[in-house]
């Protein structure tokens, strides 16, 4: 199972989330982390402190709402730290949330980022 | 419009489109000390390519001078440490973007944690600034006279 660690500003990914869930039902194996009032330093510890206590899991998708954003330095720290075990997705849609969840248990991580990215341009139109 | 502004998170999604992008600054300005070079291209890279991007490091240059520009630096006490580069520079105003790191600090605001020590600096900066100071995440969020909280607390 990969893991999901939807990232943004205020309520921006337990928005996204739960509005994912109306579609396609109640999710597990993930969490949420907003950015708000936290220290980079806090995120970072978000970060690690959910992979950590999440040791079980083979792989972690990080998905944060920019690239730039507060939540950005502290996910590259982490992805160099666990540089295999970790895929960061910056600027994630709702298809991308649903084919996370849809997927994440029959694809490798190396097909499912790819899958997640072409899925998230699709979307646009 | 020179601004320079404290913001523990530096370069991030506030600074990048509440700031720059919003009154159409020109420069970003990163104020650091010895800071990895690896650290500081991911915050260039963080930016649009139209943004001039600049980083001084501030215990070995002085601070270049940019018109319509906004400087950035993690924590007051690097300001106050090389006070006398930043009084070189005449600022339009003087921000407190964000100090969240919350432990052994009081709380001032809900983006804003200081001790006693950081108080006393403001105060001391403010007066050698001499020029407009506040507590504002956002040009268009609540402006808030951080000055006079601290002068209440102290």
């Amino acid at each position: 199972m990969i893991y999901g660690i939807f990232a943004g500003h205020s309520n921006f990914a337990s928005n996204a989330v739960e509005s994912a869930e109306k579609i396609i039902g109640t999710q597990d194996n993930y969490s949420i982390i907003s950015n708000k009032d936290l220290s980079s330093e806090e995120i970072f510890g978000l970060l690690e402190e959910i992979i950590n206590k999440n040791a079980k899991d083979t792989h972690f998708f990080i998905f944060i709402d920019f690239y730039g954003s507060s939540i950005s330095l502290p996910s590259v720290r982490i992805k160099q730290m666990h540089d295999s075990r970790v895929n960061l997705l910056f600027g994630y849609n709702m298809p991308m949330i649903l084919d996370f969840f849809i997927h994440r248990t029959n694809k490798s991580p190396f097909e499912l980022s790819g899958k997640l990215i072409e899925v998230g341009r699709m979307g646009i139109r | 419009m020179r601004i320079v502004r404290i913001d523990d998170r530096l370069i991030h999604g506030q600074v990048i489109v509440g700031w720059v992008k919003k009154l159409g600054l020109d420069s970003l300005i990163l104020l650091h000390n010895e800071m990895d070079n690896d650290i500081i291209e991911l915050y260039a890279g963080m930016l649009e390519e139209e943004i001039d991007f600049t980083s001084i490091d501030i215990s070995k240059s002085d601070i270049t001078c940019k018109a319509n520009a906004i400087y950035v630096a993690e924590s007051l006490n690097l300001l106050y440490d090389f006070k006398e580069k930043l009084t070189a520079i005449k600022f339009d105003l003087f921000n407190f973007g964000g100090l969240r790191t919350k432990v052994g600090k009081e709380k001032i605001l809900d983006f804003i944690y200081m001790d006693k020590t950081e108080m006393e600096r403001t105060l001391e900066l403010s007066s050698l600034l001499n020029t407009k100071i506040n507590a504002q995440e956002l040009p268009e969020s609540e402006n808030f006279n951080i000055l006079k909280i601290i002068k209440e607390r102290l």
